[in-house]
């Protein structure tokens, strides 16, 4: 074996960058070129990072199908949400669909509570929150325009992910005592929903 | 003493010697590539931000398998109409303000907006992005690099300082060949080319009345300080690099991921059409009266009312099913509708009318004829 000379050490320890960086960019490049090119097959694969799932009480019916309403109608039915994701996330609830140009509509306000207790079959000890009980109380149509999607949605429930997590939503409509005769036989509808984006 | 030790002749375990020499080299010149290797990448993950491309940090699975947490991603900002569906887009995340979220474009949306999808994803993204919202093109993808940072945000600390143990441990094997590259080697050999090899300017004149051993010391000194500048120069310069590198590029981490769930209900509202009354019989004369009926089931709590055209001519109790008017107000050679309003609160019902006419009678009194 011959002796390392210093010169030869020198131009080893040296030789080795140019090629890393080479290297380097050959990574780079062939990385973009196999993320990026669009003609190839889009995978689709479940993410097993973890899950956000969520689920109502509400068995796929509505929460009304109020009928007959006349000025100073009212009523509150309540609905149980729960989050049974592996992922901390935040639920938001907000509007879809909504049909909301009526006279009915315009003459009806909602009120949207968030609490525990209770559930669809009965809002029978629901309890709203101390702090932030109240997420809308408005008319029908400006819930439509205002909530339209997990940005503007409503309320503030942020799940830790570790266990099963229930909040009661409790949904009270009433029809204004002055709503003028033009409503009668009008129909309004909207559809609320919870989503839930992991954090 | 260096040159003591330099020129201390022919070790007993010279071949030892050697291969220990060689394998100082090797190490380090394999750490030293590594070490080029990961700046090359930083480089790679900071450079195009000269250009004003975007750099990211992926810090969640949504576009897996294509692009993972730690890879870096620069976008190259583009004109909002050459964007187009199946690219990769860095947009404002229109969800959670403030985040940047880099999805693949699947669908146009309504309004000119585009729907994007996570790869890994089972739906698309609830809400759709506005054109103006998309920062760019996702160009390039630099694997891994930027894997500390993502650790760092999920408070990963073990695997953190791992990381940087291995980082230091990297930096310090780049160095173990510095007495390799230092020692001079057979003395003829130094004479010649040492200090030119050195590249370097030399410093220790040529004593006049001196021996070469009188020099070499002043050499060595003089090329070890050099070395050890050298390393740790490099050491600095590599680590402010990296750092620096991937400093640029967390800022702005593109957290894509939203896997969202919902679950939904819907309300429908419905407003009563108030029960209206049947006019039956009406009878004319100076005073006319009429009948009326109605459906039930329970009498309309706010009475009923008669109207003669715009005109209300009688108030009735909720339990009356007839009333009277007279010809007051009424215009001679005029036909009007007759109509009942059964009252429920501001509501009504009405019936369907009944026409009535007004004509000439005796004197200044008119009749009112029922049609």
């Amino acid at each position: 074996m011959s002796r390392v000379s210093p010169r030869a050490a020198r131009l080893a320890a040296w030789i080795a960058v140019p090629a890393a960086l080479v290297a380097s960019g050959v990574v780079v490049s062939t990385a973009s070129y196999s993320a990026f090119s669009a003609t190839t097959a889009n995978p689709t694969s479940n993410w097993t990072a973890g899950t956000v799932a969520l689920s109502d009480d509400d068995a796929n019916t509505a929460l009304f199908t109020a009928t007959k309403l006349k000025p100073g109608s009212t009523d509150s039915r309540c609905i149980t949400v729960t989050s049974t994701g592996s992922l901390p996330s935040t639920v938001k609830l907000y509007a879809t669909n909504p049909q909301t140009t009526s006279v009915l509509a315009t003459n009806t306000s909602i009120k949207i509570e968030q609490g525990t207790g209770g559930g669809f079959a009965s809002c029978s000890g629901f309890t709203p929150a101390t702090t932030g009980g109240t997420i809308f109380e408005d008319s029908l149509p400006n819930l439509g325009t205002q909530a339209t999607g997990f940005a503007n949605g409503l309320g503030t429930w942020t799940t830790a992910g570790t266990a099963n997590e229930t909040r009661v939503y409790r949904v009270t409509y009433t029809v204004a005592p002055a709503t003028p005769n033009a409503a009668q036989g009008t129909t309004a509808s909207i559809g609320l929903t919870w989503e839930a984006q992991n954090n | 003493m260096v040159s003591t030790a330099a020129h201390g002749g022919p070790a007993p375990h010279a071949v030892l010697h050697d291969a220990v020499a060689w394998g100082r080299v090797v190490v380090a010149t394999a750490a030293r590539a590594v070490l080029a290797a990961l700046l090359g990448l930083a480089l790679w993950a900071a450079a195009p931000a000269l250009l004003g491309w975007h750099p990211t940090t992926v810090v969640t699975g949504s576009m897996a398998p294509r692009l993972l947490p730690g890879d870096v991603v620069v976008s190259r900002p583009v004109a909002p109409a050459e964007v187009r569906p199946g690219q990769v887009l860095l947009t404002d995340d229109p969800d959670q303000p403030g985040h940047l979220r880099m999805h693949r474009f699947a669908e146009p949306g309504r309004d000119g907006t585009i729907v994007t999808k996570g790869d890994a994803n089972p739906r698309a993204d609830s809400t759709p992005v506005d054109r103006s919202a998309v920062h760019g093109v996702a160009y390039l993808r630099i694997p891994f690099v930027s894997t500390p940072v993502v650790w760092i945000r999920e408070g990963r600390w073990v695997e953190t300082g791992t990381a940087a143990l291995a980082l230091l441990a990297v930096l310090a094997l780049a160095a173990v060949d510095g007495p390799v590259r230092r020692a001079p080697g057979p003395r003829h050999r130094d004479d010649d080319d040492g200090p030119a090899a050195r590249g370097g300017p030399t410093t220790a004149p040529r004593p006049t009345g001196g021996t070469g051993h009188r020099v070499r010391p002043a050499v060595g000194r003089h090329a070890r300080r050099r070395g050890r500048g050298g390393t740790t120069g490099l050491a600095a310069f590599l680590v402010v690099a990296v750092a620096g590198g991937v400093g640029a590029v967390t800022p702005d981490p593109a957290r894509a991921a939203p896997w969202p769930a919902r679950t939904a209900t819907v309300a429908t509202l419905s407003a009563a059409v108030l029960p209206s009354a049947t006019i039956t019989a009406c009878t004319g004369g100076t005073t006319a009266t009429i009948t009326w009926s109605h459906p039930g089931p329970v009498d309309p709590p706010g009475g009923f009312e008669v109207w003669v055209g715009s005109r209300l001519v009688a108030t009735r109790p909720p339990t009356a099913r007839t009333a009277t008017f007279t010809t007051s107000g009424l215009e001679v050679l005029q036909s009007y509708d007759v109509t009942v309003r059964s009252l429920d609160g501001t509501w009504y019902g009405a019936s369907a009318p009944r026409r009535v006419g007004v004509v000439v009678g005796v004197g200044a009194l008119a009749v009112i004829s029922c049609g």
